[in-house]
């Protein structure tokens, strides 16, 4: 008995200190950051501007950069990884599925440098030379519109990004379409149905809650991946409509600028930075955590 | 049974790795460490002192340096939380006024940047001077084919291309240097942008500008795409066998970059030296004057503290004669790593300036 009330102290005692590590990150950020927001107040957040020479700091640029490049490649990946997975749970055969899934989770552990390094080198020139001429008809649209003279751009990153993400969510999307009961499809096959109805009906419902979680994960990687995006979004903190201009992200304003940022309020806009960072990828998954807690409760 | 067997074999491990640990140090001398970070310029050199001087100092003394960035550097030695720093740019007012008490800068070595370019199909080398550089940087001249570009290079046939621009993304020395350069020879770049660790691009540049993280991502930048022009470290230069372009100085010859023309740069810029204990905020050797002298190229600092008797006498002494070793026996290994060595003048002012460390609470000094 006396056993039994140590470990479950000692348990509790672990589970506590995640609560206080994540109340410490909070802490920490914003009193690291008060003199920025002493400063500028909100207005830091929408502030358009970022000159470390003369003081003038402002994250929106960063903040329209993050969310624009994840978003984009997350709904790029989410339809890339569902069809991955519903080909892989349901339409290949056992050997060919585990080779590919396999080599899916091979490509998830590859380093972000060196997915950086195949940017520059690869997709970047890519996009320079031929990605940007296909997509001339298009160029009424803002998305699209201008051209990119490097290449580098937040299209880049979102090819990059997507590249990143797919293999996570694709994976976590087969785990859970391969947990859906055996018996539930084979009862709606005997009625007749085609296998695209048995995936939309009983496959995907099912297994939703685990999509979603895929979903969650991938977004958190795509908002704080910083060196391979750094290394082909080209940097620039403008605000741009065209996916071909170049852009920077939160994550790699932090890494670039923090190892020699000298200057109080530099320092300290930066951990605003950060902190806004934090706030972003927190609401994201707050979101899909709420959705999923009411899946959950429509199911019982 | 098998985990009642764990617990003497865990007591078994720490004790003995105890007992290692205390003969081991029983054993030599007392082991003196000595703790360093900043700049990550200087790092390879650093990093080749401090092996040379464990063999020098047969073992007894390690130094230890991280190259966690000038600002790093400066904010633990603000902190004295290391017992040197090392940084490309000179201390500003405001953090020397934060430093607990007197903070030395000791040159160490000399670095220069330079310009490199990617021109399709050209051959001849690439000729600039201050006010092209700052053009081509605040977006006033956008192709090559310039007037003013022309005029320098009436020998080469450059195309009516769109100029790619690229600077370092992170704040670095590297770009204090390009940017404290430029500001002394272009009144339009003083005034709108000045000197810094980065510095933004204007809207004239648009999207013809790139960033790029670290000297191996402006060279990978400016490799990738024909028409660009960049700036980089001359020992990256010389490590990945860049060509660069020559320089105008003040005197109005191009000179290229190199051992000859960097430390005739420093050597012409030796009167307006600070003194050991004055602020060397604002000093430079850009622009310096001399025939042969490279105008972008700077002095790398090693900073301490001038009263050293907060940290054990032993350590204080230690450290004080590791850089009496660096600054004479050391400077041999400057060159072979792309370093430029300082020159003699430089090197007796430096060590009048550790003369005038204090090592212990009753010394007299």
């Amino acid at each position: 008995m006396r056993g039994d009330k140590l470990f479950l102290f000692l348990v509790s005692f672990f589970a506590l200190l995640i609560v206080l590590l994540f109340v410490l990150f909070f802490h920490q950020l914003l009193c690291n950051s008060i003199p920025t927001w002493k400063r500028f107040g909100l207005s830091f957040v929408f502030g358009k501007s970022w000159n470390p020479l003369r003081n003038d700091f402002g994250a929106l640029p960063f903040l329209y950069g993050t969310i624009l490049t994840s978003t984009l490649s997350l709904l790029i990946s989410v339809v890339l990884s569902l069809g991955i997975a519903v080909f892989l749970s349901e339409m290949a055969p056992p050997r060919l599925r585990d080779v590919l899934s396999s080599l899916i989770e091979l490509i998830a552990a590859i380093p972000s440098v060196i997915i950086g390094l195949w940017g520059i080198f690869y997709v970047a020139p890519f996009v320079r030379d031929h990605l940007q001429y296909w997509l001339e008809p298009l160029s009424f649209i803002p998305f699209f519109s201008g051209r990119s003279l490097t290449g580098l751009s937040m299209l880049t990153a979102i090819i990059i990004l997507t590249f990143m993400i797919t293999p996570i969510i694709s994976s976590i999307m087969k785990e859970s379409l391969m947990m859906v009961p055996e018996d539930l499809k084979e009862a709606l096959y005997s009625l007749g149905a085609r296998r695209y109805e048995v995936m939309m009906k009983v496959c995907i419902p099912y297994a939703k809650v685990g999509i979603l979680g895929g979903v969650i994960l991938g977004y958190g990687r795509a908002v704080g991946e910083t060196m391979a995006v750094t290394m082909v979004i080209g940097n620039s903190p403008v605000i741009s409509a065209s996916l071909l201009s170049p852009g920077y992200t939160m994550a790699a304003v932090i890494a670039n600028e923090f190892t020699e940022a000298t200057g109080d309020l530099h320092l300290s806009s930066l951990i605003a930075v950060a902190f806004i960072l934090l706030v972003v990828s927190l609401s994201m998954n707050l979101i899909g955590r709420v959705v999923i807690w009411k899946w959950q409760k429509q199911s019982l | 049974m098998s985990h009642r067997g764990v617990l003497p074999i865990l007591f078994l491990v720490l004790f003995s790795s105890a007992c290692i640990g205390e003969n081991g140090e029983k054993k030599g001398e007392e082991r003196i460490v000595i703790n360093g970070a900043g700049a990550s310029f200087p790092y390879p050199l650093i990093a080749k002192w401090a092996e040379e001087y464990k063999k020098v100092s047969r073992g007894r003394v390690i130094v230890n340096y991280q190259s966690i960035g000038s600002g790093g550097g400066i904010r633990q030695m603000i902190e004295r939380s290391i017992d040197f720093g090392a940084s490309d740019v000179p201390m500003s007012p405001e953090e020397y006024t934060k430093a607990k008490g007197t903070v030395l800068h000791i040159p160490e070595a000399i670095g220069a940047v330079v310009i490199i370019y990617n021109l399709p199909g050209i051959k001849g080398r690439l000729k600039l001077d201050g006010e092209a550089i700052s053009k081509i940087y605040l977006g006033e001249i956008d192709r090559w084919d310039d007037p003013l570009l022309k005029k320098l290079n009436p020998e080469i046939d450059l195309p009516s291309e769109r100029i790619v621009v690229v600077k370092r993304a992170d704040s670095s020395g590297t770009t204090f240097i390009f940017t404290d350069y430029l500001s002394s020879v272009s009144e339009r770049w003083s005034k709108e942008i000045g000197r810094g660790k980065n510095f933004p691009f204007t809207k004239e540049i648009g999207d013809r500008g790139v960033q790029a993280k670290g000297n191996e991502g402006v060279t990978a930048a400016v490799k990738q795409n024909p028409y660009s022009i960049g700036y980089v470290e001359l020992t990256y230069a010389i490590q990945n066998k860049l060509v660069h372009a020559l320089l105008m100085n003040r005197e109005e010859n191009f000179v290229e970059a190199n051992l000859e023309t960097i430390s005739s740069a420093a050597l012409n810029s030796i009167e307006e030296l600070p003194e050991w204990n004055e602020s060397w905020y604002g000093f430079s050797i850009v622009n310096a004057p001399g025939e042969r002298s490279y105008p972008m190229s700077s002095f790398t600092y090693i900073l301490l503290y001038q009263d050293l008797s907060y940290m054990p006498e032993e350590k204080a002494k230690a450290l004080v004669d590791f850089l009496e070793w660096v600054l004479t026996e050391g400077q041999k290994y400057c060159e072979p790593l792309g370093y430029v060595p300082l020159p003699e003048e430089v090197v007796k002012r430096n060590l009048e300036a550790i003369s005038k460390v204090r090592v212990s609470e009753d010394e007299g000094r």
